[in-house]
């Protein structure tokens, strides 16, 4: 896909069939970095829907890949798309896992560390408006409990 | 990591080339770089459209497989989209593999990381059974390392 991009958009028209481009136009584009944005009317995990008889979800494809299947024949743009959405909630994954370790770890004075970035992730994550919020807020939670827990150990041992 | 290859037809009768090595998928002569959507571990779901058959290349780890309409094409189970996965999935993924580079070391993240592909591909699965008892051996196995680290490597290291 790399590379590919940038092909005169005439030839896909021409050769489709008389499928309408506005059609393609309308409901999806392709990034030149072959990521894949989400139309409003498409299944929003982007998976299988069961498009019967062989149609196609409606996508606009640039680049010649649909050109090298026009000149062997092929009468339709093959697309490859990422069925695992961008926004997955990573960070959110991220900020309850920094805060579980860091409870569990907490007489490591790594964890100190690893709770300031699990509060950040948390709050990067609902700020940018992702899935998994609740997750983020346990998150931000455990890793404020482990970074306690890591204050009062270090206090303790200092004391003693 | 080893590749794997399919030969599928569409509907027009013509035959396609789909394959997989490593994050390059290949569809006919064409490659695609792909990557995975996960940190950690390789996980791959894309989709390739031909006429008459919606094609779904899954690779979770090393093992990568195809879906064609909606069903696998090496045993015949149904399809289940990867972004289907419960996000606490991934909560056990992260906890197994950094968790387990955190208390016992990277012998047990590598551990780790073959105990999250289980996971994963228990949870596309629906068998949530198999998911606790595949994290449950790994936490006695994550355990048993912090001991060995705790009791063992560090007071031969302190003399």
């Amino acid at each position: 896909m790399d590379g590919n991009f940038g092909q005169d958009q005439n030839q896909y028209q021409q050769d489709n069939n008389g499928q309408g481009m506005n059609q393609y136009q309308q409901n999806a584009n392709w990034q030149n970095n072959g990521s894949y944005q989400q139309a409003p009317n498409q299944n929003p995990n982007g998976y299988y829907n069961g498009y019967p008889n062989g149609g196609y979800p409606n996508q606009q494809m640039q680049g010649n890949n649909y050109n090298n299947y026009a000149a062997n024949g092929y009468n339709g743009p093959v697309v490859v798309s990422n069925a695992i959405p961008q926004k997955n909630g990573g960070l959110a994954v991220g900020s309850l896992v920094c805060g579980i370790i860091s409870i569990l770890g907490f007489w490591s004075l790594i964890t100190f560390i690893l709770a300031i970035v699990g509060v950040v992730l948390g709050i990067v994550n609902n700020a940018q408006d992702n899935p998994n919020k609740g997750m983020a807020i346990a998150g931000v939670i455990l890793n404020i409990i482990g970074f306690l827990l890591t204050i009062i150990f270090i206090a303790i041992i200092t004391a003693l | 990591m080893k590749g794997s290859e399919w030969t599928i037809s569409d509907s027009n009768g013509m035959a396609h080339k789909l394959g997989i090595r490593g994050t390059n998928i290949t569809v006919d002569s064409n490659t695609y770089k792909v990557k995975s959507s996960n940190w950690l571990i390789n996980v791959i779901d894309y989709s390739v459209d031909f006429p008459g058959a919606n094609c779904h290349i899954v690779a979770i780890g090393n093992k990568a497989r195809l879906a064609v309409n909606g069903v696998y094409n090496d045993d015949g189970t149904p399809y289940e989209p990867v972004a289907g996965i419960p996000a606490w999935i991934w909560v056990l993924v992260a906890l197994s593999i950094l968790g387990g580079w955190f208390f016992g070391g990277l012998l047990c993240a590598a551990i780790g990381v073959a105990f999250s592909t289980m996971y994963v591909s228990a949870a596309l699965n629906k068998n949530n059974k198999k998911v606790f008892i595949s994290f449950a051996i790994f936490v006695v196995i994550a355990l048993a390392f912090l001991a060995l680290n705790v009791f063992v490597l560090a007071p031969a290291t302190n003399m």
